[in-house]
């Protein structure tokens, strides 16, 4: 361990790192933003059917699409959506750097291919997570709310007070905190799945194959951890 | 024990043995080798009898399982990392499967490893590469992608990335794999030129016996026949060639029957 900490220059790589943080993140925005304003929706649509039916009234719809969005929905289907773009896009990038012998010429040259490739994907991956949730939440919420004015007559105002006293900061901080985990388990496992890939170019689809799969799988089992730790003692 | 010019032999391999987890038996088995100072060697032998492996194991991206790599009085086992990162420093590679970035182009991928490794300024790493360009006679297609230019093209950018760095050592991987014959001697002969220019230490690893044959006749190299892991016979072309080796004799001639083909059929 000593030896190891001893004899690593990490080198921080500006370049490849504001790359990744284009491609993963920036290039996702279309794909995610579109699917949680349909999601948003949905959502509205669904709660208000199932308050109706029980409650006899709607009023809080909004609040709670906005606490299950916040709390599940955003971080995860974000997540969930990233890993499908960008997770088994890094498993073949990388299995095919291996395959082609990329790797070799980069341990020629001294270069850590941890450094030089996962960290940069990290970053750009808990960029990608972190904003894209951010933003496909703010994106379902303004969806609701247009909704709800047409459909349960709320206004806007009234529609985002609700919002506001049923959402507290603990809710985003979490929320930021799952997307911050997911954001990382992509790139990680993606990573894995491509330095250990098999030599020839089937190998590499499997790979970007075993990265979606696990990578989903781990994230909706943190997800699973992490609202039992938040909000379940 | 200091290095010096009178030590002729810069690549020493002493009884290397390496085996991949997976396999049952040694890909390099007790192998034992020593390359002179400037001097040209081939490395021969079917596919799958652990070229790649070899040339790997000496420019240190493999380690061996047992044995030991001396690069110019250096060994790769008792070095500290320093040392062997200095020693490593001078030997260059290139690859079989091209081993080329290819979210790079052509002129990229000549000037990453001089920033890199030396260091240098965008400036001086241009100009730098600007004359392996010209060295590889690559002029004209610096700004294309990898995949964008032809197989002889990639070999061509491949070797100016491995000497970009003024290594005294190369290890060429199968240059000439996937090539029509023709483009094949124009590769060979460019490394060949290269290397009279520069006298570094080569050995190339090629399956083109006929190429072989030819090249090392005119420039009087050695070749090293791999099989099974093992060096079987080191000699000149002629030597070879009248090898009574039956591993060797059926390769030469090209026969279907023998030890070769033994597990085949
Ligand atoms: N990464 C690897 N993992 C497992 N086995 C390998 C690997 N690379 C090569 N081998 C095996 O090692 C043997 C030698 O391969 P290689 O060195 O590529 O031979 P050559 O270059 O002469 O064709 C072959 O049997 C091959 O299947
Ligand atoms: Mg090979």
């Amino acid at each position: 361990m000593n030896y190891f900490l001893k004899n690593r220059k990490f080198r921080w790589r500006r370049e490849e790192t504001l790359e990744q943080m284009y491609v993963l993140g920036v290039q996702s925005i279309p794909i995610i933003v579109v699917s949680l304003a349909f999601i948003g929706l949905m959502m509205i649509l669904e709660l208000a059917f199932h308050m109706r039916l029980v409650l006899k009234h709607d009023s809080l719809v909004p609040a709670f699409s906005a606490v299950l969005m916040v709390r599940e929905l955003g971080p995860v289907i974000t997540c969930l959506l990233l890993t499908s773009r960008i997770g088994a896009g890094i498993a073949a990038e990388i299995g095919s750097m291996k395959v082609t012998e990329q790797l070799d010429a980069l341990k020629l040259l001294s270069i850590d291919p941890f450094d030089y490739l996962v960290i940069p994907r990290w970053i750009g991956s808990v960029f990608a997570a972190l904003s894209l949730t951010m933003i496909s939440i703010a994106v379902a919420l303004g969806g609701g709310a247009l909704l709800a004015a047409q459909k349960l007559g709320t206004s806007s105002g009234e529609y985002f007070n609700t919002v506001f006293f049923f959402v507290k900061f603990p809710d985003v901080l979490r929320c930021l905190i799952k997307a911050f985990v997911f954001g990382t388990i992509i790139p990680f496992i993606a990573s894995y799945q491509g330095f250990s890939c098999e030599l020839g170019s089937a190998a590499v689809g499997e790979a970007a194959t075993q990265a979606v799969v696990r990578a989903s799988l781990s994230i909706i089992i943190a997800d699973f951890l992490l609202t039992y730790l938040f909000y379940a003692i | 024990m200091a290095y010096t010019d009178l030590d002729n032999e810069v690549v020493k391999v002493d009884a290397v043995t390496f085996d991949y987890s997976n396999a049952a038996s040694p890909v390099i088995d007790q192998l034992t080798l020593a390359l002179k100072k400037s001097e040209i060697t081939f490395l021969i032998g079917p596919s799958g009898s652990g070229k790649t492996t070899l040339l790997k194991l000496l420019a240190g991206l493999l380690e061996p399982g047992a044995g030991d790599i001396t690069i110019q009085g250096v060994s790769l086992k008792r070095a500290n990392s320093s040392e062997r990162r200095a020693t490593l420093r001078k030997v260059a590679m290139t690859f079989q499967r091209s081993g080329l970035f290819d979210s790079k182009t052509v002129l990229e991928n000549l000037i990453f490893p001089l920033q890199e490794l030396n260091r240098l300024s965008f400036e001086k790493a241009l100009a730098e590469a600007e004359k392996v360009l010209d060295l590889v006679e690559l002029k004209g297609h610096e700004s294309k992608l990898p995949h964008e230019v032809s197989g002889g093209m990639q070999k061509r950018v491949g070797i100016g990335r491995a000497l970009a760095l003024s290594p005294e050592v190369v290890f060429y991987d199968d240059p000439t794999a996937g090539l029509d014959p023709i483009t094949s001697k124009n590769i060979i002969e460019l490394i060949i030129q290269i290397q009279k220019e520069n006298k570094t230490t080569n050995l190339i690893s090629t399956s083109d016996l006929d190429l072989a044959v030819n090249i090392s006749r005119k420039i009087a190299s050695k070749i090293a026949f791999l099989f099974e892991g093992k060096i079987l016979q080191i000699g000149t072309a002629d030597e070879i060639l009248g090898s009574i080796n039956p591993v060797i004799h059926q390769f030469t001639r090209g026969l279907l029957e023998g030890p070769l083909t033994k597990g085949a059929r």
